[in-house]
């Protein structure tokens, strides 16, 4: 090259470069614009990946606390839990229904002791009618024995004595017997009353514990489906929250992925930028009728060179510097 | 008191994913965007338990950093692990060679570094 073809020289690469440098500033502007919008929404689906992750652990632990209400773990110095509360109930009415197995064979017994108690009155009131006609035919032997007194005259004044004894004994047995059968007859009206009365318990008894027993059954039916139901929540809530969070650490290693590929057209942009001002530099000694000094353009080169490398991973097949047989990504190398 | 990790990186969405991993495992994060900053909180507290710092940041990049915090009597026993997407092995024995416990190429894996962090700076 001829000193004489460096002014169309400089002319050429003055044309150039002002091409290069209105793409540069026209294309900057709206490459920095996008990093910048690409930098915010990296952030804010970062952001979002995070909250959802922690709402997803925030529903899982609300859900367990109601699991836990239901239950019937006893957990130490902690409050009954409702599941407790329906063991003990459940306790409690067991308890019941034996007491009224206990009431309701006392009650019969006393039913059976109610119809003996009515068969020995009768009885009573039998012997008492016995007895009623062996006072009169008392009477009438002692109203015979006065007539044979009254015959036999002064000789028979014992006999009328006795007589007299008899019919005194006659009368008070008579007396005796209208109470007994006074006391049974109003034996026989309460009798049957009792049984009666008994019989009414009973049966009262009877209906309580059987809608006790259907209300308890039901009461312990729905706290176990509930519980059935609940587990199944935890279960599933736990396998989804695990599925959530592996799959925002995909998510995540996407973001960091994305946001590297930011920093990186970021570092290609101060590149170009740098790359430009050598270039501009290099014109203007152009200008000046300078010829560079080979020195100097070795040193401009290298200065290219080191800003090529100088953000962006190098190249693997870079000799001067290898990638290490390091760790993969994800994982630590401990020194 | 919770234990005191300073986190040093130029990029907000790194520092708010580590952040809050870390976080939620107990420890306290400070947080820096650069090493000029990273050394202006080493100054000023004497509480940070362990470092993790990335490696290209502008002003003074991550192995600067490491450099300068082994320089300092006070802090030179402090661990510190590098958090990078560089896998150059020359800046991998560099590291090594300044002092750095451990090297950890992004995408990071939080349960690998919750390990990390639970080892050289105890538990929370």
């Amino acid at each position: 090259m001829t000193d004489s073809s460096f002014p169309e020289l400089r002319s050429v690469a003055g044309a150039l470069w002002g091409h290069i440098e209105r793409a540069i500033a026209a294309r900057l502007p709206v490459l920095e614009r996008v990093i910048e919008l690409s930098e915010r929404e990296v952030l804010a689906a970062v952001m979002i990946v995070q909250n959802i992750n922690a709402e997803s652990k925030r529903a899982l632990k609300d859900l367990e606390v109601v699991a836990s209400c239901l239950s019937t773990t006893r957990v130490k110095n902690a409050p009954p839990s409702l599941g407790d509360s329906v063991a003990q109930q459940a306790d409690a009415y067991a308890q019941f229904v034996g007491l009224c197995g206990t009431t309701e064979r006392q009650l019969s017994e006393q039913q059976g002791l109610a119809g003996k108690a009515s068969i020995a009155v009768k009885r009573i009131l039998n012997i008492v009618g016995e007895v009623d006609g062996i006072a009169q035919r008392a009477c009438i032997t002692t109203f015979n024995a006065r007539i044979e007194s009254a015959r036999m005259g002064a000789a028979a004044r014992t006999f009328d004595v006795i007589a007299d004894e008899l019919r005194d004994m006659t009368e008070a047995v008579q007396r005796l017997n209208v109470e007994i059968k006074s006391i049974g007859e109003e034996l026989m009206k309460v009798i049957p009353v009792m049984a009666e009365g008994a019989g009414t318990l009973r049966e009262s008894h009877a209906h309580i514990s059987a809608s006790l027993g259907k209300h308890m059954s039901e009461v312990c039916d729905s706290q176990r489906r509930a519980m059935a139901v609940l587990n199944d929540a935890v279960v599933a809530g736990r396998a989804r929250t695990d599925e959530i969070v592996e799959q925002s650490h995909e998510v995540m290693s996407r973001l960091q992925f994305q946001d590297r590929i930011s920093q990186d057209l970021s570092a290609l942009i101060n590149q170009e930028i740098a790359s430009g001002e050598l270039v501009e530099r290099s014109l203007m000694a152009l200008d000046s009728d300078e010829r560079p000094e080979p020195d100097d353009v070795e040193r401009e080169g290298r200065a290219i060179e080191e800003i090529r490398h100088g953000n962006i991973q190098a190249d693997e097949s870079d000799e001067e510097s290898p990638r290490a047989e390091a760790e993969p990504a994800g994982e630590m190398l401990f020194f | 008191m919770a234990k005191n990790i300073l986190l040093v990186d130029d990029s907000k969405t790194v520092r708010v994913q580590v952040g809050a991993a870390i976080r939620d495992k107990g420890y306290n994060v400070v947080e820096a965007s650069d090493g000029l900053e990273a050394l202006a909180v080493l100054e000023k507290r004497r509480d940070i338990a362990m470092v993790i710092s990335d490696v290209n940041m502008p002003g003074m990049d991550g192995l600067e950093l490491l450099e300068a915090i082994q320089r300092r009597p006070d802090c030179a026993k402090l661990p510190v692990v590098i958090l990078t997407t560089e896998a150059r092995q020359q800046l991998v024995d560099r590291a090594k060679g300044a002092g750095a416990k451990g090297w950890m190429i992004k995408p990071f894996n939080p349960q690998v570094l919750l390990a990390a962090v639970q080892k050289l700076a105890g538990n929370p």
